[in-house]
């Protein structure tokens, strides 16, 4: 199954985000980025399974800058997420 | 001992911050270094201790608050913020040098407002009347000599109003005034972890209404191929490896003092400070109390015969912590017309009982003799 990583570039705002999603009841959960998706070096991700539009629109609703969005498939491969 | 120095740090805490500050140190690393169990747990604490904070100020976005080291850290990092070398600040009468010294380092324009102790329409026909072409204001929100409670709400509203963005020091406030971060509509709130909010030293707290400067630069844990600091808060503001076992410790200091209520916690030491003054009557000293409710917890003195410094060594000996001098706040000395003397300071904590209050009082009134 899919999973998305949302990218950010600090650690505090994927908490935040995080935590969002969590009272919205999609189960998150906070990994540091793959150096290579950090083009800037050093970024965090949340990761979730479902739901990702509304995912997406609570965070602009909420102001909580966030970077690229990724899918990561079965294989481990990341691809940039098509929205 | 009686322990009457609550405004300088708090000693009693909460039985949790000891004990949270003990579990950080046995298994938390470094928040934002690493994606292994302890670094997350670190992690997650700060995070949990910045929405307390949030919370407890009525702000909706924790990642604008900062962890610094103390109040005067959150305060320079406000002032180097806003100032800009020659800048025509106004502040209020009862400043400490926190906020003092770094204005006169960056060799602003100090324009003083309010001189009257115990007086907010002074205090604010003061502000009204100079706070039109300053660059920014600096105010307590109580004064740490005499407990004055200054009209900052008001302040605020004349500071929107004129444009002018105001640096709130509320050091001696955080965790007894209920203050709302957004109502006030500050550029900034700078305080203590170790005092009002009970948590250990070595903390503080800087709230962000808006942009920040930083002072330190280092590692933040993020965007590490970037020479310059994040652009974000709070990753701009702190460089460097977090407090984290101080900042356990204030989660659990801003927990207590969120569930006993702040309101609560102002209305026992206003009782407590005004049993103190009961106590106290008739005996040789002059007392700094107003009767209205523009006093905090805290109670300065002296006599007209023997220094405060004196005084507050006999008590010392028998077992009474007060404060005496001038607190670092020579401004609000000379607004009182103390410079001269300095005072002597007694400040209570949330715990403290009334029998403690019966006794360190007898102690005084024999040493005044």
């Amino acid at each position: 199954m899919t999973q998305f990583w949302i990218l950010f570039r600090s650690l505090t705002h994927a908490q935040r985000a995080a935590g969002l999603l969590e009272r919205r009841g999609i189960t998150a959960t906070i990994a540091r980025a793959p150096q290579g998706l950090s083009p800037k070096g050093c970024g965090y991700a949340v990761l979730f399974r479902k739901r990702i539009n509304e995912a997406l629109r609570l965070l602009e609703e909420n102001k909580i800058p966030f970077g690229q969005v990724f899918e990561r498939r079965e294989s481990g491969e990341f691809r940039e997420a098509r929205l | 001992m009686i322990y009457l120095d609550h405004a300088a740090t708090s000693l009693e805490k909460p039985q949790t911050v000891p004990a949270a500050v003990v579990r950080a140190m046995r298994s938390m690393a470094s928040p934002g270094r690493g994606g292994h169990a302890p670094a997350m747990l670190a992690a997650e604490t700060v995070y949990r201790c910045r929405e307390e904070a949030a919370a407890l100020f009525h702000m909706q976005r924790p990642e604008n608050v900062v962890f610094t080291m103390n109040a005067t850290h959150a305060l320079n990092l406000a002032i180097h913020s806003l100032g800009q070398p020659h800048d025509r600040v106004l502040i209020s009468g009862f400043e400490h040098n926190s906020v003092t010294r770094p204005l006169h380092a960056l060799e602003a324009e100090i324009l003083v407002a309010g001189r009257r102790l115990f007086d907010p329409e002074d205090t604010l026909a003061d502000f009204r009347r100079l706070l039109p072409g300053v660059k920014f204001a600096v105010c307590t929100a109580v004064s740490n000599v005499f407990g004055y409670i200054l009209p900052v709400r008001e302040i605020a509203a004349l500071c929107r109003r004129e444009g002018v963005p105001l640096i709130l020091d509320v050091s001696q406030a955080a965790g007894v005034l209920d203050l709302n971060m957004e109502e006030l509509g500050a550029a900034f709130l700078c305080m203590p972890g170790h005092k009002g909010l009970l948590g250990p030293q070595g903390t503080g707290l800087l709230l962000c209404g808006g942009d920040a400067a930083p002072l330190l630069f280092g590692g933040s844990g993020s965007e590490s191929r970037e020479q310059a600091m994040p652009q974000e808060l709070p990753d701009r503001l702190e460089a460097g490896t977090h407090n984290v076992c101080g900042i356990a410790g204030l989660l659990e200091g801003i927990r207590y003092v969120r569930r006993r209520g702040p309101d609560s916690i102002l209305r026992h030491e206003r009782e407590s400070i005004r049993y103190c003054a009961e106590l106290l009557r008739g005996a040789p000293c002059e007392l700094f109390t107003c009767d209205a409710s523009s006093q905090s917890g805290v109670l300065s003195l002296r006599s007209p015969d023997i220094d405060c410094e004196t005084l507050a060594r006999r008590l010392s000996d028998r077992g009474v912590c007060v404060r005496s001098g001038l607190h670092c706040a020579p401004l609000a000395h000379e607004s009182a017309g103390t410079l001269d003397t300095g005072t002597l300071r007694l400040s209570v904590s949330p715990f403290l009982r009334r029998e403690q209050l019966e006794a360190a009082c007898s102690t005084l009134r024999s040493c005044l003799k």
